[in-house]
């Protein structure tokens, strides 16, 4: 198992002749946030939803807290608070009263339990408003509040940012932080916005047409991120002739009718310039650049970016 | 079991389901009311003692509350799935057939409870139309039918709630074939032998409602057995599906 709280091994599922999850290999280590990376309709709930036994596995296996899943939800369950799609309450009852009774049939032993829940997500304790009349950000914190109800040991949340305004996001992001940082525990988070999932997670699955392209941990998909130096000319032709004949440089691709990007980063910048300059090329930037997380995800899914 | 009936009833809070049923109860009461200004022999029905207690009930069962009550207990199985509150439940984990249990069991309560209703209206009025008229014994009999129907309308709809959790479609389904069933009981009730054994009279055998021998009695109670049985065994079905 090495100590992973999730494993799948070539976990696939097959809607009639569609593959919605193909041979995908997640590896979730314990007390990290792996963010589970990919467009909309790529396969991310469908993965959540055999890891959690809702919907049957056409081939592989899921091993959940070192044991295989199948035949062992009942007693995997207790461990786990989930939201998967849209959550799901009482319209005639008011946020306390749904909590109230999921905490009651999950057998929940503290008793501010939903106080605490309702608190941590920033919805209010005892409030009159029916389920029925939650915006749907509501709706998601009431859904988080429910997960985390019965103080899990893994958090498994299906875009728990769906819905809210930037400031809910903001505070969603920190208190699923808070749960990792400070009380430890392993959260499985999937979103399709790049830029939530690189200030959340510690680990990294980018998905794409249910194949996991890639798995790592953020730190080391940002190392991979190419560096270069962006150079804006009055002449790209011409400059990128005098960078091959007198730099001898191959390493560089063109933007646009403006901008170059020379991958070496160890050229004498100055010496370029001087080159440039004498053949009458107006040289109007030269700034050293990264490739952000979401160059990467085009770079590897072959295709557009992502939100 | 507890817990899961004690969250079957705080469920039904605020129900506009459970609201139309209270509504319904009193409606028909109310028409049965009206119903009884009739002058019949130079006297309205309802100036008769215990006529106002015997009618509503009748009417209420061959028209109006086994469609109800089939309504509502399709309504509390159904709902889980159209509020989407079933994976919720399911990783708590709930089974599937403790829950199905635990609201028949609320069903059969409210079934009881609708009935209880209706004799409270009725007996009210029935005190403020003829309190000199009304006995103990009179009372307690009512009391008894009321409380006998709503146990046994609960059995003889019992099967198509069931039904309905098999097949997990609209609750609404559930109000039309009860409320077919219990009209046909009408024209059941023409045969002595059929309205024994149809669940909808059976109830009234049961509950004394109908003037019946020992036999008919054990015919309607197996009747009505066998309609709990049924019921059992679709949940019982159910519960292989699940599993």
């Amino acid at each position: 198992m090495d100590g992973y709280i999730i494993e799948t091994r070539q976990l696939t599922k097959v809607y009639g002749e569609q593959t919605a999850v193909n041979n995908v290999d997640l590896h979730i280590k314990p007390g990290r946030i792996y963010g589970l990376l990919g467009r909309n309709g790529v396969g991310k709930t469908t993965i959540m939803k055999m890891v959690l036994g809702l919907t049957p596995i056409t081939s592989g296996e899921v091993d959940v807290f070192g044991k295989n899943i199948k035949g062992c939800e009942k007693r995997v369950y207790p461990r786990i608070g989930a939201i998967i799609e849209t959550p799901g309450f009482y319209p005639n009852l008011t946020g306390t009263e749904n909590l109230e009774i999921f905490a009651k049939l999950r057998g929940t032993t503290c008793p501010d339990a939903v106080k605490n829940a309702l608190e941590i997500v920033g919805l209010p304790y005892k409030d009159k408003k029916l389920f029925s009349k939650y915006s749907l950000g509501m709706k998601q914190r009431l859904g988080i509040a429910n997960a985390i109800l019965h103080d899990p040991e893994l958090l498994i949340l299906d875009e728990p940012t769906n819905g809210l305004d930037p400031i809910g996001i903001a505070e969603v992001r920190n208190f699923i932080k808070d749960l990792s940082v400070v009380r430890g525990k392993t959260i499985l988070i999937s979103s399709h916005i790049l830029s939530e999932v690189a200030l959340l997670a510690d680990d990294i699955g980018i998905i794409d047409h249910g194949v996991l392209l890639e798995e790592n941990s953020l730190e080391e998909l940002q190392k991979k991120n190419n560096k270069y130096i962006m150079l804006r000319v009055s002449d790209v032709p011409k400059a990128a002739l005098i960078l091959e004949q007198q730099f001898k440089l191959k390493d560089y691709s063109v933007q646009d009718d403006h901008v170059l990007r020379l991958y070496d980063t160890s050229l004498d910048m100055a010496a370029i310039n001087k080159a440039l300059m004498m053949q009458d090329i107006a040289v109007s930037g030269a700034q050293l650049c990264n490739d952000t997380l979401e160059d990467y995800f085009k770079k590897i899914t072959g295709g557009e970016g992502i939100a | 079991m507890k817990i899961l009936i004690w969250a079957e009833r705080k469920k039904l809070r605020r129900s506009k389901i459970v609201l139309t049923a209270v509504f319904a109860t009193v409606m028909v009461a109310v028409i049965v009311f009206a119903q009884g200004q009739f002058v019949f022999n130079g006297s309205r029905y309802v100036d008769s003692a215990g006529w106002f207690m015997t009618t509503a009930q009748s009417l209420a069962t061959f028209y109006v509350l086994p469609a109800v009550i089939a309504l509502v207990g399709s309504y509390m199985i159904c709902r889980e799935e159209q509020e989407d509150t079933q994976k919720s439940l399911h990783m708590i984990p709930i089974d599937e057939t403790r829950l199905t249990t635990a609201k028949m069991i609320v069903l059969l309560a409210f079934s009881v409870l609708i009935y209880l209703l209706l004799f409270v209206i009725t007996f009210l009025c029935e005190v403020v139309l003829h309190f000199e008229a009304l006995t103990a014994a009179m009372i307690f009999t009512f009391f008894k039918v009321y409380l006998l129907d709503g146990i046994g309308v609960f059995l003889a709809v019992a099967p198509i709630v069931a039904l309905v959790a098999w097949i997990k479609k609209s609750y609404w389904l559930a109000l039309v074939f009860a409320e077919i069933y219990s009209f046909t009981g009408l024209f059941v009730s023409m045969s002595s032998m059929l309205k024994t054994f149809y669940p909808i009279t059976a109830a009234f055998n049961l509950s004394g409602y109908y003037e019946a021998s020992t036999t008919q009695i054990i015919g309607s109670v197996i009747s009505l057995i066998l309609c709990g049985c049924l019921a059992v065994a679709i949940l019982a079905g159910l519960k292989r599906r699940t599993h």
